[in-house]
């Protein structure tokens, strides 16, 4: 058996098939990630699996990645400290930039210079590689990443170095993102370096533990096989939510190819991506505490909210809520380890939204310690307690509408036009009322909402980028880009071979980045039919308008290679005849008797009027008053809130 | 209204701003608005009071306001749907001319809501120099085309006349116009956004919101000002020159008085208005004052009209912070709105102790470089400096303070795009002044043309008077500029226009941070 396993902060999650039946497991993670996943792959006797992981990303937060050395051309040393020179808070003098994860020391210059057409001002010498190789051990380098100017169009200064440094660990700018912009380029090769022997040693580790090769979940999406990901960790680093969006793309493979936005709520956090007629959207403008990681990864934006997120009062007294969060200890006050503020959580199992245990009732909550809690924010609030309840909700609510509306603004896209697709703890309590803020008609419940990213994980296809800079005008560029996608081609076809895959069922998409010369932002065009009149139209989309006469200038050229993997689903229930329970739920109108129904008893069909609860082990669906719900043929939920 | 209402209202009226900025960066055309995010957009009510607004760069703080005045005191009651008014001029409602501001109108049905505007920095705007930042302007004529507010849409309609303007008289003027656009877009944008809660509230209740808004952003700016020491306290600093060739040191002297939950700034004392280009408008004088009060007040309170209540700006006109036209003013803008920072903080380091910085760089070191040649190009940069260390922490290096917030040009971009080489770009060790928290480090960036002819702009300061340190830190390294013209070097003044021959080098060091405290004696 396949299956997907999502390492979290607090859990580790598990799912895979035996034939049509969906097997879930939900276990505590461990300081070593790796145990989790282990005990789990034994508990249901899995095989093969593919593995999404935190341990890229939270290496870079705690800066526990390796001694790296960065070596850039000669009066640019400084090259990662000044970044792009600008300061993160525009008011607050306590907010200071992030240090680099590499030292000022650490940081050497080669005495070399490429121009901007790739000549070689100053050619890089034997024995000034040799000196840098002599200053990069003298400083008991574990890792060294090397940026050097213009290094896309002339790689060989890069590779010199790279050979003088015998068996290091070596990030070269030129494979890891051959595009100009220096800092980004520099800052994501260092991080790539510095994670390099960190993420090799606990991917190896995990292959002797599991004695079988398996995928690894990209920021890009997709997978690919632990070893390819060894090589090039920082593909890694922001692939936490990228299986929840897989999941959503899988989704519009059955007839939801419409626009959606994918929620997922968890305990501290939010992230939304957008997902405009099913199809995935990347962005090279990522960051990680303010380090750029200017691969295409997928377009997510994060907001500070979730079940965990504590509200307060500030001075003007407006009540906020989150970014800070009371985390898993002590938690929300209903957990009764300690937590002293309300977060969500407490104010949705007041409200009567959550019921009284999570985790399918391995952690039941203590509601009188929630009650305390609101009462005591109502009384300073000056409100009534189902105000301070509502207040908690809807204020949480708003600082994700914003979320949402940025990761759509960033394309010119409307939320209106956007069904919301909620999953992850928290997800589908919050996404009606979320919907009715934005003006968003329809709310998706997905089958497994609280394992869904592992779900992601599991069935996505095996993906790999190529890319490249070629800086030159259109109708000189024909022979150039059709080698450099020949040659990505032939490189991946090789890889595809030698990991044992079927090549014939491989789907290659070639494109290319084009602006009119002169211009400093490039759009991305498939190769297909006529280029110039392809990029015309893109531009006229998006800037209004398209010189005829203008001349058209080539920046990059890309291949993007899927290979994909088994796809199911899970059976969608039959219809079971549900037997609700009937439980007290506070809405804007007020409080109401309103039914809970179990989803497993759920079938296909299935109607209900709200206001209604649905529960599952690790989620619960909130219907409000006027709503209507019906279960689609693929068993997911579906929620048309009222205006 | 309740105070989660409250707080939902906050964060809708935010991010109409913040969506029309997302949108004008996605559509610019220029690198100073995609890449450097030079521009501010903001949303007004129909009397003209600012509602809320996303600045990418303090200097635009204060300074917005001044355009919608302008364009209700000039259209009074004439504009309609579909208008959209372009302005300029730093003596109706701009601030320097490279600034280029667009409003619109906002109307449900034929009732005005409000505005929503937008503010970009355009890369050339014509005048004697290319860049539009000419040392020794001293006519506002001199730094480029004078836009006093006009209608740029009539009814939708781009008018001709001033398209043309911008096709004679700019230096790109393809990427002027694709800016333009993009301006207009964001600020249908924002139209279309405001309407939607006019429909969902009714213009009465979107009315009585705002003034919520506003009030809410007072009550938070006065209990901030409430925790301060009441007194009175003054300073003085000066700018160092008003053009190339002119060394006279220009006096800014400030009175700031706390009382109660409010502050009042006056600006009695100041020298004259110059010569030159160093002249502040008023607007300009706003942003840089109400800059500082949000520094050691409340750095997160929304930023509208409500909250700049409690300031008063005093300054008589004539003065330098308050001149009167047609007086240059292209460095006001972003060398003296600096020193103006300065003053004040100076003015406040004794009360207000446990906050305030000493002297960051106070200067933008403004670099332009065009050409009319063969290929017509023009380069606009402001580098950065040394941050002021803090009581609390040493001071960045290498990095933009106060005013501006900029980005870099990346070199490969830059040397791909123009016949210009970067030869270093590195800080300048120990440049930032000593102290128990050492000031941060000032940068050099060396540019070498390679075109056949040129012209270059530097506006500067900092080039002889210290950043200042603080509480017995040590003062900062003042910048220099150098040119270097076949292998000879020599020394340019702060404030300078040349022409450029092919290979001429052009050296800016920029200015370190002052310290803060007594620095420890050097371990033995």
């Amino acid at each position: 058996m396949d299956v997907g396993v999502d390492v979290g902060g607090t859990f580790t999650d598990f799912v895979g098939f035996r034939g049509r039946e969906v097997v879930t497991a939900k276990v505590p993670s461990t300081p070593d990630p790796s145990r989790a996943v282990v005990d789990g792959m034994r508990e249901l006797g899995a095989g093969d699996m593919a593995h999404g992981t935190t341990v890229a990303t939270n290496a870079i937060l705690q800066r526990k990645g390796a001694r790296t050395v960065f070596v850039t051309t000669a009066g640019f040393e400084d090259l990662l400290v000044i970044g792009r020179q600008d300061r993160p808070n525009l008011y607050d003098f306590h907010v200071t930039r992030a240090s680099p994860p590499v030292d000022s020391e650490m940081c050497l210059g080669a005495d070399e210079r490429v121009d901007a057409r790739g000549r070689p001002l100053r050619p890089l010498t034997e024995r000034e590689a040799r000196r840098i190789a002599r200053e990069v051990r003298s400083r008991k380098a574990e890792s060294v990443a090397i940026c050097l100017l213009f290094s896309f169009m002339r790689p060989s200064h890069e590779r010199i170095l790279r050979d003088a440094l015998g068996d290091l660990p070596v990030s070269m700018s030129h494979e890891v993102l051959p595009e100009f912009r220096e800092y980004e380029r520099a800052s994501t090769t260092v991080l790539d370096a510095y994670l390099k022997p960190l993420v090799g040693r606990y991917l190896t580790e995990l292959r002797a533990a599991i004695r079988k090769d398996f995928f690894v979940m990209k920021s890009g999406g997709g997978v690919a096989v632990h070893s390819a990901v060894a090589r090039r960790p920082v593909d890694l680093v922001l692939s936490g939510p990228a299986g929840g969006v897989a999941a959503g793309a899988a989704l519009s493979r059955g007839s939801h190819s419409r626009n959606f936005v994918t929620f997922d709520m968890g305990g501290t956090s939010a992230d939304f991506s957008a997902l405009p007629k099913g199809e995935p959207t990347w962005t090279t403008d990522a960051v990680i505490d303010t380090f750029p990681i200017a691969i295409p990864v997928i377009d997510i934006e994060s907001v500070g909210a979730g079940g965990g997120s504590l509200a307060w009062i500030d001075p003007g007294g407006a009540l906020r809520v989150g970014p800070e969060s009371a985390g898993a200890t002590p938690g929300p006050m209903a957990y009764g380890a300690g937590g002293s503020q309300v977060t969500v959580t407490d104010a949705d199992l007041v409200g009567g939204s959550l019921g009284p245990s999570l985790l399918g009732g391995r952690l039941p909550l203590d509601r009188s310690l929630s009650t305390k809690g609101i009462e005591a924010l109502a009384s300073t609030l000056h409100l009534s307690r189902d105000e301070a309840i509502l207040g908690v909700q809807r204020v949480v609510e708003a600082s994700m509408a914003k979320a949402m509306r940025l990761v759509l603004a960033r394309r010119g896209l409307d939320p209106r036009d956007f069904a919301l697709l909620a999953f992850g703890g928290a997800g589908p309590m919050h996404a009606c009322a979320l919907a009715q803020q934005l003006g968003v008609r329809t709310v998706l419940v997905p089958f497994l909402p609280g394992a869904f990213s592992a779900y992601g994980i599991l069935i996505s296809p095996i993906r790999a980028e190529y890319g490249r800079s070629v800086l030159r005008p259109l109708e000189r560029a024909e022979t150039v880009i059709e080698s450099a996608i020949e040659e990505f081609r032939d490189r991946a076809i090789s890889v595809l071979r030698t990991q044992g895959h079927d090549v014939g069922r491989a789907q290659f998409e070639s494109s290319v980045d084009l602006r009119f010369k002169g211009q400093s932002y490039e759009i991305n065009v498939p190769i297909r039919g006529d280029l110039r009149r392809a990029f015309h139209r893109a531009h006229r989309l998006r800037y209004g308008y398209a010189s005829r006469s203008e001349a058209i200038e080539v920046v990059a050229a890309r291949l993007v290679v899927r290979m994909p993997r088994p796809f199911r689903r899970p059976r969608a229930p039959l219809h079971r005849g549900s037997r609700p329970r009937s439980r007290r739920v506070l809405f804007d109108d007020g409080w109401h008797d309103v039914p809970v129904h179990e989803r497993s008893r759920l079938g296909v069909g299935s109607e209900i009027d709200g206001p209604a609860i649905v529960a599952e082990d690790h989620a619960t669906t909130v219907v409000p008053p006027g709503a209507h719900l019906t279960v689609d043929r693929l068993g997911l939920l579906e929620v048309e809130v009222p205006r | 209204m309740n105070p989660a209402e409250l707080e939902i209202l906050r964060t809708g009226f935010a991010f109409i701003p913040e969506e029309m900025g997302v949108a004008l960066k996605r559509s610019a055309y220029s690198p100073n608005i995609k890449e450097r995010m030079d521009a501010s957009c903001a949303l007004f009510d129909e009397a003209g009071r600012m509602v809320s607004q996303a600045e990418h760069i303090p200097v635009h703080l204060g300074s917005m306001p001044a355009a919608v005045d302008a364009v209700l005191r000039d259209f009074p009651g004439t504009l309609r749907e579909g208008d959209q008014v372009i302005l300029n001029d730093p003596y109706r409602g701009g601030t320097h001319l490279p600034d280029v501001t667009l409003v619109r109108p906002v109307f449900v049905r034929t009732e005005l809501v409000g505005f929503t505007a937008n503010r970009a920095h355009h890369a050339d705007i014509g005048g004697i120099a290319p860049g539009s930042m000419p040392a020794d302007a001293v006519h506002l004529e001199e730094e480029g085309i004078v836009l006093e507010p006009q209608k740029f849409l009539d009814r939708g309609e781009e008018r001709r006349s001033i398209l043309d303007r911008f096709r004679e008289e700019t230096l790109n003027p393809v990427e002027r116009l694709g800016d333009l656009r993009a301006q207009v877009a964001a600020n249908e944008l924002g139209a279309r956004r405001l309407a939607e809660f006019a429909d969902k509230w009714g213009v009465t209740r979107l009315r009585s919101h705002i003034g919520e808004l506003l009030d809410y952003a007072e009550r938070r700016m006065r209990s901030a000002i409430q925790t301060l020491p009441r007194g009175t306290w003054a300073a003085e600093d000066y700018l160092e020159s008003a053009g190339s060739r002119d060394s006279q040191k220009i006096r800014i002297r400030a009175e700031v008085t706390i009382g109660g939950s409010g502050l009042t700034v006056d600006f009695q004392g100041t020298d004259r208005q110059v010569r030159g280009n160093v002249n502040a408008p008023f607007a300009v004088t706003l942003s840089a004052t109400y800059y500082v009060v949000r520094c050691v007040t409340d750095p997160d309170a929304p930023r509208n009209a409500g909250a700049y209540r409690p300031v008063r700006v005093l300054a008589e006109e004539g003065l330098l912070v308050r001149p009167r036209s047609p007086a240059a003013v292209a460095a006001g803008n972003v060398e003296t709105s600096q020193r103006i920072v300065d003053v004040l903080f100076l003015a406040l380091s004794e009360p207000l102790a446990d906050r305030v910085p000493a002297q960051s760089q106070g200067t933008m070191n403004n670099l332009t470089i065009g050409a009319v040649d063969r290929v017509p190009f023009s380069y606009y940069e402001t580098i950065a400096g040394g941050e002021g260390a803090l009581p609390f922490r040493r001071g960045m290096s290498g990095v933009h303070t106060h005013m501006t917030n900029t980005r870099n040009t990346p070199i490969e971009a830059l040397e791909l795009a123009m016949p210009l080489r970067v030869e270093e770009y590195r800080l300048i060790p120990g440049s930032g002044g000593a102290g128990r928290f050492a000031g941060g480090d000032g940068v050099r960036r060396s540019v070498r043309f390679l075109g056949r002819a040129g012209t270059a702009s530097i506006l500067s300061e900092r080039r002889s008077l210290r950043p200042r340190g603080l509480k017995g830190g040590e003062d900062g390294r003042p910048g220099r500029n150098r040119l270097v013209r076949k292998g000879r070097r020599k020394t340019l003044p702060a404030k300078v226009t040349l022409p450029l021959r092919r290979d001429d080098l052009l050296i800016i060091e920029t200015p370190g941070g002052g310290g803060w405290g007594r620095p420890r004696a050097p371990q033995r």
